[in-house]
């Protein structure tokens, strides 16, 4: 019999077996703390990533260097080093857990990710989701195994655990309905996107004024808001999850859309100024990248031009 | 340097180094030491690449080398890991930024506070990406006493970050609430 600790740190570094993610599931089952306790520390292990860079070298220096001696040369150049300064970071993961340890007397639980930050949450049944910077879910963690119903805003991917009790997200503008399967749900207030990425997914639109569509895997759904338009899309697999790697690739989406992810990205304030650009473009935003070069992208392919106000507020305009 | 030789193996050494030298930087505490050291691993790799054999990638080649050599100095010099002699501070920015650099500061702390060979495991389990059977090669210690050296590190800097202004405040306010809801319920 394997202690607990070896099955949660196989489960963290993603060396667990089948077998052994049962007995981990049954544990965490077995008791609140447990989950709790399992939680806090996969959230410990995503914050600690900070910390990934320390140093920072300038390998054209370092490469001549590497020349010289190699040259035999004894005239050693000295290298530029710059310590990393400011990596972009997580805020409290604490308050989740807090919060949700302590909202749990209402039987709501409520987990919200913090600006800039991305954040996994495992659910009583094991699945598992990935919530995007400024991100929020609620749900009735007593009777989850008997209902699983989820309440989203902003961003996040699902990898729901296969069960006979449907496993249903809502958002402002759409219903998705699974059994057990992988899925994105993009809804930050500019109508949703539901990609499929495995299995089977039954999305419907809010106001069920549509027929409900059924998607595939590399399928997707947009649902406009105010029940404007609900139809079927491709999507690309990779990108539509890209975000979690820090590439956020946004298609269709107007200026107004990409700025929004930005300020949440970076945890930043952007002003739009001047006639509002409604016209759809592809975007992609790195957020592993200072924020400028995101802005650059977006202001060279709309012909807008942006400006730093200070710190990380930013002008945008024509 | 043959050109084509030297252009080939230029990108090599830019893909690689920037990383391999924050490996070494985790192991041996230095700066000038990691880059001393993964200089002189590219040095043997320049000289033995029409001979050398590699059998996975470069890359992985690269990595092991660079903690194997950097092993080799902390045994050898009998130092200490110590992270902290070179951290220098940075100029301040903007507020969130100060934040931020808490948050930075205290994974740093947190790691301090874990015994040299705990923090080593750590370090090759979450910035290096080994496995944990890989860690238990290269270290010669048994894969059970890796999973539990990373839990243990875990557990404090779970503890570390908690111990935190932010967190104090939020454990008060989720006390006061708790019991404001229990004194209702009388």
């Amino acid at each position: 019999m394997k202690s607990h600790k070896q099955l949660i740190i196989k489960k963290i570094t993603q060396e667990i077996s089948p077998d052994e993610e049962l007995i981990l599931e049954e544990w965490m089952k077995s008791n609140p703390q447990n989950l709790n306790e399992f939680n806090e520390l996969l959230s410990t292990w995503n914050t600690s990533q900070r910390l990934d860079k320390t140093v920072i070298v300038n390998s054209e220096d370092a490469w001549n260097r590497f020349k010289n001696s190699l040259n035999q040369s004894s005239s050693r150049q000295s290298v530029n080093i710059k310590k990393w300064v400011a990596l972009p970071v997580a805020a409290s993961f604490l308050l989740a857990i807090l919060l949700s340890y302590f909202l749990s007397f209402d039987d709501q639980t409520t987990i919200q990710s913090p600006l800039n930050t991305i954040q996994s949450v495992v659910l009583p049944d094991s699945s598992t989701i990935v919530l995007n910077a400024g991100s929020s879910i609620t749900y009735t963690s007593k009777d989850w195994l008997d209902q699983r119903l989820i309440q989203l805003t902003g961003e996040a991917v699902f990898d729901v655990k296969k069960s006979e009790v449907p496993f249903v997200v809502t958002t402002e503008q759409s219903v998705t309905r699974v059994i057990g399967t992988k899925f994105n749900i993009r809804s930050r207030g500019f109508g949703d996107k539901i990609s499929c990425l495995e299995g089977i997914v039954d999305v419907a639109d809010m106001n069920e004024t549509n027929k409900p569509l059924r998607l595939v895997k590399g399928q997707g759904a947009i649902a406009e808001e105010n029940g404007e338009s609900f139809h079927q899309t491709e999507i690309d697999l990779t990108r539509t999850t890209g975000w979690i790697d820090g590439n956020i690739f946004l298609s269709n989406v107007t200026i107004a859309e990409a700025l929004d992810e930005i300020e949440k990205q970076f945890s930043a304030d952007i002003q739009y100024e001047g006639a509002q650009n409604q016209s759809e473009y592809n975007f992609h935003i790195d957020r592993n990248s200072p924020i400028e070069k995101s802005l650059t992208i977006i202001c060279k392919t709309t012909q807008l031009s942006f400006s730093k106000i200070d710190g990380k507020r930013f002008r945008i305009y024509d | 340097m043959k050109e084509e030789d030297e252009l080939e193996f230029r990108k090599v050494f830019e893909a690689n180094y920037s990383h391999l030298v924050n490996t070494s930087y985790r192991i041996v505490g230095s700066v000038a030491a990691a880059e001393d050291i993964v200089q002189d691993v590219f040095m043997k790799l320049w000289h033995n690449r029409k001979t050398i054999s590699i059998h996975s990638s470069v890359k992985s080649y690269l990595q092991k080398a660079a903690i194997n050599s950097s092993l080799n100095y902390i045994r050898k010099s009998d130092r200490h890991l110590d992270l902290k002699a070179e951290h220098e501070p940075h100029v301040s920015g903007p507020e969130e930024e100060l934040y931020e650099k808490e948050l930075r500061e205290k994974i740093n702390s947190g790691l301090q506070k874990l015994a040299p060979q705990c923090r080593l495991v750590f370090s090759l389990s979450r910035y290096d990406g080994l496995t944990n059977t890989q860690i238990a090669d290269q270290l010669g210690i048994s894969k059970k006493t890796v999973e539990n050296q990373i839990y243990r590190a875990l557990q404090v800097l779970r503890d570390q970050l908690k111990n935190s202004k932010t967190g104090f405040f939020i454990l008060a306010i989720a006390l006061l609430t708790m019991l404001l809801s229990a004194l209702s319920q009388l």
